[in-house]
């Protein structure tokens, strides 16, 4: 039976989104892209430029508008409890966590005990100008919400075979951030 | 970013696909799309054609109209 004749038919798009890394941290990253992206969309984040690259899955918490700029969009997203095949390179230290996934979520950095500057950044826009902002509280996400099955079919049409583990992250990635000598990309580096 | 993004669809013929989408995508973007159905699956690739704004229950949604390229991969029954 063609495809085209079943019922009942769900549809996921599947879409690649580009975009340029501003701040990253154990729990999420931000970026700047000319694409919007719903608020809740799941996906997995691909960082380049690295020695080796990440893949983690991800949810866009925010999505914030900068009418004028070139990347008219700031994305905030929080990684997803997903392992994936390229997670963490060995150049980056991997540590356990302790922070559940409600926890993580980007404006709730602030209350944790390490008060990098990464983590400040992930809770600020960037106007045009450059100048950052506070933006609005993420919307709350509770525990039974099916972020992870989202995310395992995202995992089984991106053909990542290992299973979903719910609850804890588990992991914790510290790098910092330097001024980029790149043209269009923000270098990361691990701890030193 | 690799982003799954769900979508209502309208309408499907083997060469062209309509779906309603919350956020609206370009003209001439490729993009794959999954469909399933009662234990079947299939993932094609798609070129968005058409995109614009709809009001669905006095919300904002996009119509946007995908070409379909061809499968990625085989049907399952």
């Amino acid at each position: 039976m063609n495809w085209w004749t079943w019922r009942d038919v769900h549809g996921a798009v599947i879409e690649r989104v580009e975009g340029r890394l501003l701040d990253i941290s154990a729990s999420g990253c931000r970026l700047e892209s000319a694409s919007t992206l719903e608020v809740g969309s799941v996906g997995v984040i691909e960082i380049r430029d690295l020695e080796r690259p990440i893949a983690e899955a991800a949810r866009v918490c925010h999505a914030i508008e900068r009418p004028g700029a070139f990347a008219r969009y700031v994305l905030q997203l929080e990684f997803l409890p997903l392992p994936l095949e390229h997670r963490a390179p060995a150049s980056v230290a991997v540590c356990t966590g302790d922070h559940s996934v409600v926890d993580q979520v980007l404006p709730g950095l602030g209350e944790r005990s390490d008060p990098s500057p990464t983590n400040d950044a992930l809770t600020a826009g960037v106007t045009a100008d450059g100048t950052a902002q506070r933006v609005g509280e993420a919307p709350e996400i509770a525990p039974s919400t099916p972020i992870t099955e989202t995310a395992e079919a995202l995992a089984n049409a991106l053909n990542y075979r290992r299973p979903v583990t719910r609850g804890r992250m588990g992991h914790d990635i510290r790098c910092q951030r330097e001024p980029s000598a790149f043209s269009g990309t923000t270098w990361i580096r691990a701890d030193d | 970013m690799l982003v799954l993004r769900d979508v209502d669809i309208e309408s499907a013929s083997a060469t062209a696909l309509i779906v309603l989408a919350a956020t609206a995508t370009a003209a001439g973007r490729e993009a794959a799309v999954r469909l399933t159905a009662a234990g079947r699956q299939v993932t094609l690739r798609i070129r968005a054609t058409h995109c614009h704004p709809v009001l669905v229950d006095g919300r904002r949604r996009f119509r946007i109209v995908y070409a379909v390229l061809g499968p990625e991969d085989r049907a399952t029954a």
